[in-house]
């Protein structure tokens, strides 16, 4: 014997606050606590919203935040893009595309035009979905997040910042303020492959991104960063991967085995859109081909 | 609590009440009566709700009104501007026969608008990645992505445009 | 049969006059009806969270409590009787059982929507769990244990009732049977016998606009009903839930936006939640409802077995096909036994068929496009190619030894007629350039080819009627009860009606979906409105042209017989300057006329010019033994399909890259719209072959009921431009309007099994269940010993 309620309840309903400045947003979410959320581009937040995963009382719009939206480069290279930069801008920006594509590969691979227009990077990451796509090829380049709140700032790695599916670090009143990738080496080469039956507009049952400096002269790796996504609870690096390539002479034996351990790294689960087994083959299939991509270029 | 508020839509600004939980989908439907933005899957797969916000593509089933403020909303119904006459698109998709059932008409030719736009001469490729959001069960894309080759094979002084 | 040059309208591609309205976002859709009226309520369905379970209690006292609810509704407050389409087993609301995840406990009329949805948060209802059973093979056991439907033995079926007989179990409640020759022997006469086991999954019609209805309740007690289906179709249904003479349910669309089978479902609330309110009630499905209450296609599992020579002609076929009907029965009864008519393509002498509908506790199943054929001809087009592989012969050979012919008898004892099928099988495999290796693969890749036979009947028990008026200013007015879904049913019956008058689009209006208007139809199923609807208009303006003609022939003085019409203007055929225009055959022109007369748009004699006709295809019997009749259909639309695909064989994604359609249309009255539905059934083929499919949970619930993952396909997983073509084939129908026959649905009906075949060509493994996912084709090239490599 069973009693249920039906799952669906009220539906949407809340107070909606629009600050206008950082400081205005990080002292409602502070004032409203657990009853707010913030939203950017909404195109996440509004399914949640939908389905009651999420049901706050206040929402917090800080969309209009324009000083949250920029790409920028500091004296060393090093990079800084604001949290409401959105998924469009950095599919487009060919100052990126030069300088870090993997992260404007990874924009372009998510969702359909129409999405990208209104999503922004930092929704993509505080939706902390496993298979959120822009989170591997920045953990590939191991970005930080700068954390606004009403304490002090604070900084983390996104590795850290993302803490589980839906779940960041960000404690109530904080906010996600900026992607920092610090500069790369000048002979660094980076790929983000997504794979999925549809491609571009699925989401991603296995991403792989790597980040790479290849001696060319030496066939070696010098330095090479393996980031895995929707194959365990947030975006991992594959770090024993990464230990078996990492100064050694590459061979095709050398790839395999690297991907092998890539997909002994990853534990997927089995849900809806594929089961664990075929998610570790395609970790193991994606890395394979990531590594030769960076290769041949 | 309803809250007042200003859209421009269609270069028109409209007055309206609205709950702050609303979509701009909604809004446009029930109370504007501009019932071509057509909903359907209600989370942004399918873009039968795809209008033009400030001359990009964007899913309203997903925007809420209250983003909407300030900004230029076009629908399909806006294409034809002041002059009544007919976008390219639309004018293309009627010679192509990439109408049937109609409902996922309207996103797509906002999508399409949008990618001409930004890209006048696209290639065959390039109009089908564009679309690729835009779902539709009828037609099977083809004569779709015939009539958007065709419209941007035109030449600029025809046809109207949006405000 | 007369050339296209001959007539001014048919066999050209005239634009679709509904295309304006569509593009520029005029054109209203039942979605559109009562969007903010003052008054209107909204409703919402508390549909069943478990699949198998008794109701103990529902508890609605705090939901009333809601601000603005009027209503709430249980199985107690709706009709006691059953009714179904086919078997009465089904209640609006559930009383005691609900059947499946999606079974309807209670329906909620509130002043918002918002408010509706609260409301059915708070219903409390309590379940006692029953085992559940999702499996056909299980259910159709004897000793099944779990028992859906204990009263089955006690409904009634209102017609094809000898589908009843001859039930192997309790949770069987269809059984189709066909006897045709002796099976037995024509396997002892075989050099070779192929067993094979086949199964497709459920799919859905995804149509874009979501299932919606409102429902009027008018002052005399009647319901003026605005439905997202078909008002015909949908008014019996309706009718026999409540209770209601057809006089007093009025039903009405506007433009469909996507049918593919689908059936009316939210409009049955509306009309209950309606009449209780005595306020007017809009439903509108969500998405995720649209996949668990839209009656998807019947997942079917086909056992095969084939006796052949060894020059790969058919001698005996045995098939018994196990269809999961769901909770209900709904339509699935006819499909099952429709589904039987995809063997008409080949002479098989020797038939068995016995294909049964069984209950399981999963979402109830019905007709998508293709009504049973496709999932049969999944089967048995791999079927021909594995037989054809065996013998070392070439597939396409064998399946010519083994089609139809003009004049041969098929498996139901129907002569066939109008057959264009080996013209289509030529022309597919000339553009894929068969028998000519494919590219050669490079890397992980490989490419195949493949291709398919299939078709789609048109039933013959079906009735259409028209109705045509000439106004007073010589344009025409045509009535028709089929239903404009985006096929263009509304542009081709004008083609025909601007023929028959001589007329443009211009001065040629239709009138369509709204029972209280328009006369009798069937409906747009079974692709039938160009050859009914179009026959019984043909015979409403040859009707209506004889009352111009007997007005005009004294004026004229001539005999009826010697006139013809062009441009609102009636003439002697021989002698074409003697004429007079139709509007001088109205009371305005008549020389009397006086005073206020003259504006009169009516005749002198007889109120007005109206041509009526019937047209209905006079089925036979159907033998229940042995599912033999003369005539059960009425034409085929026959059709092949070719494609050319890449496999990664390290992913098991499967690319379709080139891909081509060819059909018998009988006669294109508008070739390009024949075009598009080739090209429209290709795209919703490949989805079915490649992409599409239920997820189940354990417990029965849909876990994908959304496009997220449900994934039909986008622009980029259907060929397009020089890689997609669609070839009009004419074997003109001695029946059809100027030769023309239906063939919305055959489009969809071979390509999944043309694409299982090109996989095959491609690395050696064939894949029986669909969908072959990349998941499925990986672990099948896995699990293969070989690879063919190129």
């Amino acid at each position: 014997m069973s009693e249920t309620i039906s799952e669906k309840g009220k539906g949407m309903q809340f107070e909606y606050l629009e600050p206008m400045t950082i400081e205005e947003a990080v002292s409602l979410l502070s004032r409203y606590g657990g009853d707010a959320t913030p939203i950017a581009g909404g195109t996440d937040l509004m399914l949640k919203m939908r389905t009651e995963v999420i049901s706050p009382k206040v929402l917090v719009d800080i969309g209009s935040i324009r000083e949250l939206d920029y790409i920028e480069y500091n004296n060393s290279g090093g990079l800084a893009i604001g949290a409401l930069t959105t998924i469009r801008s950095l599919e487009n920006s060919s100052d990126l595309q030069r300088t870090f594509p993997v992260i404007s590969m990874a924009a372009r691979q998510l969702g359909s035009v129409a999405i990208r227009n209104v999503a922004t990077i930092g929704g993509n990451i505080c939706n902390a979905a496993p298979s959120a796509e822009t989170a591997p090829g920045l953990i590939a380049l191991a970005a930080t997040c700068k954390i606004t709140g009403p304490g002090n700032e604070r900084t983390v790695s996104l590795e850290d910042f993302l803490v589980g599916p839906g779940m960041t670090i960000l404690r109530e009143g904080e906010l996600l303020k900026e992607i920092q990738v610090p500069p790369l080496d000048p002979h660094a080469r980076g790929v983000y492959l997504k794979h999925s039956p549809r491609g571009t507009i699925d989401l991603a049952l296995v991403g792989v991104a790597v980040v790479a400096t290849l001696d060319s002269d030496d066939g070696i790796f010098q330095d090479i960063k393996i980031a895995l996504g929707a194959v365990a609870p947030t975006p991992i690096r594959a770090h024993r991967a990464e230990e078996t390539l990492k100064g050694n002479r590459i061979t095709e034996a050398l790839i395999n085995e690297t991907a092998e351990i890539a997909a002994s790294e990853a534990h997927p689960i089995s849900d809806v859109r594929a089961s664990a087994e075929y998610r570790a083959e395609m970790v193991k299939v994606f890395t394979r081909r990531a590594l030769k991509e960076l290769i041949i270029k | 609590m309803r809250q007042q508020i200003q859209l421009h839509v269609n270069g028109v600004t409209e007055d309206l009440l609205i709950e702050p939980w609303w979509t701009l989908a909604q809004v446009l439907r029930e109370k504007l009566g501009l019932t071509g933005t057509k909903i359907s899957c209600e989370m942004g797969d399918c873009g039968a709700c795809t209008v033009l916000i400030d001359g990009k593509a964007v899913r309203s089933c997903l925007f809420l009104a209250m983003k909407a403020r300030g900004k230029k909303i076009v629908t399909i119904e806006g294409l034809m501007g002041r002059r009544g006459v007919l976008d390219p698109l639309q004018k293309s998709f009627i010679e192509n026969f990439a109408v049937q059932c109609g409902y996922c008409t309207p996103g797509m030719i906002m999508t399409a608008k949008a990618l001409l736009t930004e890209n006048p001469n696209p290639t065959e490729e390039e109009v089908k990645e564009a679309l690729q959001g835009n779902l539709c069960r009828c037609t099977g894309y083809t004569k779709i992505i015939e009539a958007v080759l065709a419209a941007a094979h035109k030449k600029p002084t025809e046809g109207g445009g949006s405000e | 049969m007369a050339e296209v040059s001959d007539f001014s309208l048919i066999g050209k591609s005239a634009i679709r006059p509904d295309a304006f309205d569509k593009v520029t976002g005029r054109a209203k859709f039942a979605s559109e009806e009562g969007l903010g009226l003052p008054g209107m309520l909204f409703g919402k369905i508390l549909f069943s969270p478990v699949a198998h379970a008794k109701i103990l209690s529902i508890d609605t006292s705090e939901a009333e409590q809601v601000s603005g609810v009027k209503v709430i509704l249980t199985g107690k407050d709706a009709p006691s009787h059953r009714a179904g389409l086919f078997i009465d087993d089904r209640h609006i609301l559930c009383h005691e059982r609900v059947r499946f995840i999606g079974d309807a406990v209670a329906a909620v009329a509130a002043e918002s929507s918002e408010a509706a949805l609260k409301a059915l948060g708070l219903i409390r209802v309590r379940y006692e769990e029953l085992p559940a059973l999702f499996s056909a093979e299980e259910a159709i056991r004897e000793d099944c244990p779990v028992v859906l439907h204990p009263d089955l033995p006690h409904y009634d079926r209102s017609i094809y009732d000898y589908l009843g007989e001859d039930l192997p179990s309790r949770n069987a409640h269809t059984h189709h049977k066909i006897r045709r020759g002796d099976v037995q022997e024509g396997f002892r006469n075989a050099d070779l016998i192929i067993e094979n086991r086949f199964s497709n999954d459920r799919i859905t019609h995804c149509q874009l606009e979501p299932y919606n209805a409102v429902a009027y309740p008018e002052s005399d007690g009647s319901v003026t009903l605005w439905t997202s289906g078909r008002p015909y179709y949908t008014q019996r249904p309706i009718c026999r839930a409540f209770n209601l003479p057809p006089s007093k349910l009025r039903v009405k669309t506007r433009y469909i936006g996507g049918m593919f089978g689908k059936q009316a479902r939210p409009e049955r609330f509306a009309v209950l939640l309606a009449l209780k309110t005595g306020k007017p009630t809009k439903l509108v499905y969500s998405r995720e409802e649209c996949f668990f209450d839209g009656l998807n296609r019947l997942p079917m599992v086909v056992y095969l077995k084939d006796g052949v020579r060894d020059d790969g002609v058919l001698l005996a076929r045995e098939m018994r096909v196990i269809v999961n009907t769901g909770g209900y029965a709904e339509n699935a009864p006819l499909i099952i036994r429709n589904a039987s008519f995809h063997a008409s393509q080949y002479r098989i002498p020797n038939f068995k068929w016995d294909a049964y509908g069984v209950y399981t506790n999963e979402p109830p199943s019905g007709a998508m496009r293709g009504f049973g054929s496709a999932e049969c001809l999944w089967a048995t087009e791999q079927q021909m190619e594995i037989i054809a592989h065996e013998l070392g012969l070439e597939s396409l050979e064998v399946r010519k030894r083994n089609t139809v012919d003009e004049g041969d008898e098929d498996v139901r004892g129907e002569i066939v007629h109008s057959v264009g099928a080996k013209q289509c099988l030529e022309k597919v495999a000339e553009w894929i350039r068969w028998g000519e290796p494919c590219e050669s693969s490079h890397g992980s890749l490989r490419r195949g080819k493949g291709l398919a036979l299939g078709n789609k009947y048109t039933m013959a028990d079906s009735a259409s009627s028209v109705v045509v008026k000439v106004h007073s200013d010589g344009t025409i007015e045509v009535r028709h009860g089929t239903d404009e879904c985006g096929q263009g049913c509304n542009t081709v019956l004008a083609q025909i009606a601007g023929e028959e008058f001589g007329l443009s689009f211009d001065d040629v209006k239709i009138v369509w979906g709204d029972t209280g208007i328009v006369p009798y139809d069937f409906g747009a199923v079974s692709s039938r409105s160009t050859l009914y609807v179009g026959n019984a208009l043909l015979l409403a303006c040859r009707d209506a042209k004889r009352q111009l003609f007997e007005l005009a022939s004294e004026r004229l003085g001539v005999t009826p017989q010697e006139l013809d019409v062009r441009d609102k203007e009636i003439f002697i055929r021989n002698s074409p300057e003697k004429k007079l225009a139709v509007s001088d055959l109205f009371l305005g022109r008549h020389p009397e006329a006086r005073g206020a007369v003259r504006p009169a748009t009516c005749l002198p004699e007889g109120g007005e010019i109206l041509g009526k006709a019937t047209f209905w295809g006079h089925p036979s019997e159907e033998d229940p033994e042995t599912g033999q009749g003369k005539r059960l259909t009425i034409s085929y639309c026959y059709g092949a399909q070719a494609a050319e695909v890449e496999i990664d064989t390290e992913t098991g994604i499967v690319k379709v890259l080139r891909f081509c359609s060819a059909f018998d249309v009988g006669r294109a009255i508008n070739p390009k719209l024949c075009e598009v539905q080739m090209e429209g059934g290709a795209g919703m083929g490949i989805g079915s072959a490649l992409y599409e499919g239920f997820v189940f949970s354990r417990k029965g619930q849909i876990l994908n009921p959304n496009f997220t993952d449900y994934r039909i396909p986008s622009s980029m997983e259907v060929p397009s431009g020089p890689n997609m073509k669609s070839i009009i084939v004419e074997a003109p129908h001695s029946e059809g309007p100027f030769g023309a026959k239906g063939m919305g649905e055959a489009p969809m009906n071979p390509a999944a099994p043309a694409i299982a075949n090109a996989i095959f060509n491609a690395i050696g493994i064939r894949l029986k269940d669909l969908p072959m996912t990349p998941e499925r084709v990986l672990n099948a090239i896995k699990s293969s010993k070989r690879l063919i490599s190129r």
